[in-house]
Order: C-alpha cells, then sequence, then structure tokens
C-alpha cells in the first residue's frame, strides 16, 4: 500500500498536467456539442418575404388572381411606381422584390404570346428566387389551364390555378431513423474518446513510473525490505485505479454533455458503448506499462503521449472516417486496437435491432479490443524481464521481474 | 555484523574487487577510504545485494545476504552517493515513505518521522518540496530517508560529496549522534579527514582490493613514515641540510621556499637534534610545525601515489 499511497501522491503534484487535457478536451466537446445542438433542425415555419406588385396593366382576375397567390406566401409592401421610390424600397431591404407587369401582358398571355415581365430583386438573395417562382408557377398554371381547356374564362382559370397551388404537403421531422439508434454528437464524442483515454492513461501511468524506475530510487527501494509483489501489487492498484478514473470521467462527460441527444436511446446501446471505452482502457494501460520502460523524462512523456494518441487515433478512424483513408492506411489500421474500438461504436451506435446475430461483429470487436490488451501486456512483461536481464547482466542491479 | 570473504566482482575485464575482505563488528564506525574508483560503492552495493558478484561470501547479522533477505534488510540503513528522494513529494512524505517501507505501524513511524526531521534539522522545511532545498539540506533530507526507521546498520556512502562546510560539519556530528545511540555505521568516503575524524577502524582500498586496516593509529605504525617537521628558516646552506639528513630518526629532508622539511622515521623524533643543528650552526628559524603522518601518507607509502590522484 505503501508504492500505491506514494503513487497518489505524486499523481496529485503532477495532476495540474493530466488537469489541463482533461479541462481542454471538455471544453472542446462542450463547445462542439453547443454548436450542434443550435444547428440541430427541430422545427419548421414557412418565411413570407416581402414583395411588391407596380400593375401598369389593367386589373384582371388573372392579375388579381396573382395578388392573392403572392399576399397568401409572401408580406405585400406597396410603394408608388416611381424609379426612385422603388429603388429606395430595394436598396434598404423594404421589399425584395418588385413585379413589374407591362401594359398589355395580360392579354399577351390570355392570346399566347410572351411580353416579358419585369422584376427587380436584391441580387442573390433566397427570397428573390423563392418570389420569383412562385410568379413563374403561377403564370406557367395558368398557361396550361387556359391551353387545356380553351373555353374557361379568365375568372375561373384564375380560380382554378388558386385552388391548384393552395395544396400544400405536410412536413414532420424525426430526430432519427431507425439506422441511426445513437445521436451522431455521441458517436462521434465516443470516437475520440479513445484519443483522450490514451493520452491521459499513458500520461498517468507513466508520471509514476518513471519515478519509480528512476535508478537511484530504484536502487533504494531495492535496499529496503519492500518485496517486488508488494510494489508491484502497489503499482498495479494504482494503474487499475487510475485507469477506472479515467474511464468514468470521460464517459461521464460524454454521457452528460449528449444526454440531450440521447432522449429515447436504447440504454443497452448506452451500456455497450460503455463496455467499449472500458476495454480499451485495458488496451491503452497495456499501452502504457509498455511505453513506461521508454519513457524516462517529462519531454518524452509528453511527446509520446500525443503522438501515440494522435497518430493510434487517425489510424483507427477516431477523428475521419476510415472511408477516406487510402487503401493501404485502411488495411494498415487493422492492426491497431483503436481500428476495433471504432468499429465497435460505429456498429453500436446503428443496432437498429439488438439480438444475437446483430451483436455479433460488436463482440468481434470488443474480443479485439481484449485480445490487443493482453498481447500488449505480455509484451510489457517480457520487456521488462529482458531489460532486466540486460541490466543484470551489465551488473548494474540484482532485481525481479516488475512492472 | 558484516562479514565479507573473497569477493570478486567483475565489470567485464575490468576487476571492481578483488578477493575483498571485510569484517565490520558491531558498535563500530568503519571507514572505506579510497580514491574514486577503488571499489568502495562497488563494495557496498554488493553486500547490499544490489549488485550480482563472481564469487565470495557476504553474511550480515550472520545470515547470508540475499536480495530477498528482508530480515536483514529491515535492520539497514541506506544513504546512497545521490540524493535518493521523489521530487514530487515534500520533505515529510519523502522520510515518511522511505520509513514506511521499514515500519508499517503509522502512529510510530509519525513519531520516527518527526525525530528524523529534527535529527537533520530539516524542521523548518517539512513542506518543502526537494527542488527549494539547498544541496546540503538535500543531503540532509537524503540521510533523513535512509536512518528514519533507526537501523542497527547504517550504510553511508560519500554522504558529504558537494557540500558546504557547515552541512558537512553538522552530517558528521549526526553520524557521531547515530553511533552514539547504538547503530554500526559503514561510511565510505575520498576524504581521508573526515576518515580520520569520524571511524574507529578504517579500510584502506585501492583498486578493488584491501590495502590496509585498522585504527589511525594502527594504519600510521605500519609505516615508516613518522611525524612531519616543518621549519622557517631564512636560508640553509647545502651541508647543513647533508648533516640533517644525516640524522638518525631523519628519513628525508629538503629545503624548499624557505622551509626546511623533514620526514622522520616511525618513532623517532628528531625535533631537538634538528633545532640544536640549526643553532649550532647560526642559522636563524622561526616557526616550527610538527604533524603526525596521516592516512595519505600511509595510501602513498603503500601505493606509491597520492589518495586523490
Amino acid at each position: 500500500m505503501k508504492v500505491f499511497k506514494a503513487s497518489l501522491l505524486i499523481l496529485r503534484r503532477r495532476a495540474a498536467q493530466v488537469t489541463v487535457y482533461f479541462v481542454m478536451f471538455t471544453t472542446m466537446f462542450v463547445i462542439i456539442a453547443s454548436f450542434y445542438s443550435e444547428q440541430m433542425t427541430t422545427d419548421f415555419s414557412a418565411v413570407r418575404p416581402p414583395f411588391t406588385v407596380i400593375n401598369r396593366d389593367q386589373d384582371t382576375p388573372l392579375t388579381e388572381g396573382l395578388l392573392a397567390f403572392l399576399r397568401e406566401r409572401g408580406a405585400e409592401q406597396v410603394f408608388p411606381d416611381e424609379k426612385k421610390e422603388l429603388q429606395d424600397a430595394t436598396f434598404y431591404h423594404a421589399t425584395e422584390y418588385i413585379l413589374i407587369i407591362p401594359e398589355g401582358f395580360d392579354e399577351a398571355i390570355w392570346n399566347g404570346s410572351s411580353l416579358p415581365l419585369e422584376a427587380v430583386s436584391v441580387p442573390g438573395t433566397g427570397k428573390s428566387y423563392y418570389l420569383d417562382s412562385l410568379v413563374n408557377q403561377y403564370w406557367n398554371f395558368v398557361n396550361v389551364y387556359h391551353k387545356a381547356a380553351p373555353s374557361l374564362d379568365k375568372a375561373t382559370v384564375s380560380e382554378m390555378v388558386l385552388d391548384a397551388l393552395a395544396m400544400e404537403s405536410s412536413v414532420e421531422i424525426v430526430r432519427f431513423s431507425g439506422s441511426q439508434p445513437v445521436s451522431e454528437l455521441y458517436e462521434s464524442y465516443s470516437r475520440v474518446q479513445s484519443y483522450i483515454l490514451m493520452v491521459l492513461t499513458l500520461l498517468c501511468v507513466s508520471s509514476i513510473t518513471m519515478s519509480f524506475r528512476r535508478p537511484d530510487l530504484h536502487m533504494r527501494n531495492l535496499c529496503a525490505p519492500l518485496t517486488t509483489r508488494q510494489k508491484n501489487l502497489g503499482l498495479f492498484l494504482y494503474c487499475a485505479l487510475t485507469g477506472f478514473s479515467i474511464w468514468v470521467s470521460t464517459s461521464a462527460v460524454g454521457f452528460f454533455v449528449s444526454l440531450p441527444s440521447l432522449e429515447g436511446t436504447d440504454g443497452r446501446l448506452i451500456a455497450l458503448l460503455f463496455l467499449n471505452s472500458f476495454l480499451y482502457t485495458l488496451t491503452a494501460l497495456s499501452i502504457a506499462m509498455l511505453l513506461n520502460y521508454f519513457i524516462s523524462n517529462p519531454n518524452t512523456q509528453n511527446a509520446i503521449a500525443n503522438f501515440l494518441g494522435l497518430a493510434l487515433s487517425f489510424l483507427g478512424g477516431a477523428f475521419v472516417p476510415l472511408e477516406f483513408l487510402s487503401e493501404g492506411l485502411r488495411a494498415a489500421s487493422q492492426f491497431t486496437p483503436v481500428y476495433w474500438y471504432s468499429q465497435a461504436v460505429s456498429d453500436i451506435c446503428r443496432l437498429a435491432v439488438v439480438n444475437q446475430e446483430t451483436m455479433a461483429p460488436v463482440w468481434r470487436s470488443f474480443a479485439m479490443e481484449l485480445a490487443f490488451a493482453i498481447a500488449i501486456l505480455c509484451l510489457a512483461l517480457a520487456v521488462g524481464k529482458s531489460k532486466n536481464k540486460a541490466e543484470k547482466s551489465f551488473g548494474s542491479t540484482r532485481t525481479e521481474i516488475e512492472m | 555484523m558484516i562479514h565479507v570473504k573473497n569477493l570478486v566482482k567483475r565489470y567485464g575485464k575490468l576487476i571492481a574487487l578483488d578477493h575483498f575482505n571485510l569484517d565490520v563488528n558491531n558498535g563500530e564506525i568503519f571507514g572505506l577510504l579510497g580514491p574514486n574508483g577503488s571499489g568502495k560503492t562497488t563494495a557496498i552495493n554488493c553486500i547490499l545485494s544490489l549488485l550480482t558478484y563472481d564469487k565470495g561470501e557476504i553474511t550480515l547479522f550472520g545470515k547470508p545476504m540475499s536480495p530477498t533477505n528482508y530480515e536483514s534488510k529491515r535492520k539497514i540503513g541506506v544513504v546512497p552517493q545521490n540524493v535518493a528522494v521523489f521530487n514530487e513529494l515534500t520533505v515529510l512524505e519523502n522520510i515518511d515513505y522511505f520509513c514506511s517501507l521499514y515500519v508499517p505501524d503509522k502512529s510510530k513511524r509519525k513519531t520516527l518521522v518527526e525525530e528524523a526531521v529534527a535529527f537533520v534539522g530539516l524542521s523548518d522545511y517539512r513542506k518543502f518540496l526537494p527542488k527549494k532545498l539547498s544541496g546540503g539540506l538535500l543531503r540532509r533530507l537524503n540521510i533523513a530517508c535512509g536512518i528514519a526507521h533507526k537501523p542497527d546498520l547504517i550504510f553511508l556512502d560519500e554522504p558529504t560529496v558537494a557540500v558546504d562546510p557547515q552541512s558537512r560539519n553538522n552530517i558528521l556530528e549526526g553520524i557521531k549522534a547515530l553511533n552514539a545511540s547504538g547503530a554500526t555505521v559503514v561510511y565510505t568516503s575520498h576524504y581521508m579527514e573526515e576518515v580520520e575524524q569520524l571511524c574507529s577502524r578504517i579500510m584502506i582500498m585501492d583498486k578493488g582490493r584491501a590495502i590496509a586496516t585498522g585504527t589511525k593509529e594502527e594504519l600510521t605504525a605500519l609505516i615508516h613514515t613518522g611525524e612531519k617537521l616543518t621549519v622557517e628558516a631564512a636560508a640553509l646552506p647545502i651541508s647543513l641540510l647533508e648533516q640533517i639528513r644525516n640524522l638518525p630518526d631523519v628519513l628525508r629532508a629538503d629545503y624548499i621556499d624557505g622551509h626546511l622539511k623533514a620526514d622522520c622515521k616511525g618513532n623517532g623524533h628528531p625535533v631537538i637534534d634538528v633545532l640544536d643543528l640549526l643553532r649550532q650552526s647560526g642559522v636563524r628559524f622561526g616557526q616550527v610545525y610538527s604533524e603526525p603522518p596521516t592516512l595519505n601518507d600511509v595510501f602513498l607509502e603503500i601505493t606509491g601515489k597520492q589518495l586523490r590522484d
């Protein structure tokens, strides 16, 4: 317990470094989540853009019908038919669209000849395009109805066109379909969590092993009646506690920040994502134990933690979907634990139905993660043993196998 | 308490310890004196089972020493040559950690830690991190970490290297106090003055071998050189110098920079004879010094080189 307690004390003194990383990641995620929620479309309301109609023709049933149609979908603004007034109106956005119906337009369109409508609008705005399309829609309908039934008078045609254009489609916004049972926000976080887990675990574990592996302290500990088993048990407990704390805290941050988007999500899927990140924490711990033999000072510690965290996460598809990577990189990524972690995240987040068959790829990814954790741990133990042998053959220290 | 027989330690072709023998008795301060690279630290590391060795026997407290002899390790305190403390722990936490490796009882440990802090004079620095301590204070912390559990046997490996004279005196006084409280001390150093001042028995080492062992008096008795005589003289004729050299108790005599320097034979005291000769020859002389032989003389006479070479 003395090694365990000392490890916790050492971590407390180095807490600033770990806290900086944790706060940085958490803040980034909260910011991203806030943008995400703002961008989410949850409601729809029709826009009523301001328009003006200058009718230089007669007031006929057709032009009356057009006005009625436009008034239903926009807000009419009345201005005198004076060039300067109209210019000011568009310049100050008092109106987005001015339609000028030229003299004789009504008769021309009724007789099948073409006389262009004149339209002045604020350039490049969606509203002006919308109003333009409404006008074209109306006159096209008039043309179609008149050609189809030439015997109908203008008033009847106008009435029929307005009836036809009054038909609307109802729009219903669905939060997610069956193909995405877990929100995109939580899925994204789950992917990035692999990087956070890796960096924090490497920092926390190597901070302690770096101290205990310092040659002078290592020798002083060997002088004391501290058995290798006691020392390893202390370090193991420390690694287990820090690994568990990192997993809990990073998972909690992701879960609570994404909570609004997880409404209605199947709890089993969340539990599977938790289990996935837990298995990855075990892999990160194994990697940290392996790397502790190569980390000797805080500079290499930060460099290795960041480089390895970024490289593995990039290769495994935590930041960029694997589809965007080259064939070669995709093939290589399968030899990283992050690949299987990301694969599990993708599979879980698309599990519309949870059953034995759909769960098969998830279990396979879990098994692969566990296999990586065990293999790397074995490698760490082997490296530790060979390092001790090398030390013994050089004659520096007489030690037993240690973590 | 410590028995080492025919210890051989090789680093490749280099023989670090060559049939090294050592016996340290209960309650003494035993000094290992030798130049850098003479094998002092290697000997201690082998005794503590920190190093493997090629041949020999090591017995501590009557039992063979091994890396797993935790019973013996529990009675040993080690103050290594380099300051070995955790940079992230405070003075108090460091001492408590190392003490906890020997003393599991928390309340007993608390008392021991406080006593160690007071013993090395770090009471005002309890909550300081090691990086805030000066070199001398760091050395004191290093000592406190090694002795807090009140060991029966303490190994101090050059604890005064790079320490200012005041801190050095404090450390030496502390070691005497530890010995007075019943601890056996093994002290290594290449400072002969320290060893002379501190140790009841001394072993002089060179090239991995013990070249002489005994009390200071026993060691100086081993050599032909006795006391060293220095006389301030304004001028000294060659003929008179020859007469001095021919005195029966004088080994060597030289006249350097206005000083007559004469090395005397083991038990000889030719001061009166030398001064009589000077007076009779009408040579005026000033101050006269006489020094007993040092361990450096012992080392010089046995190995043909200075202890600090």
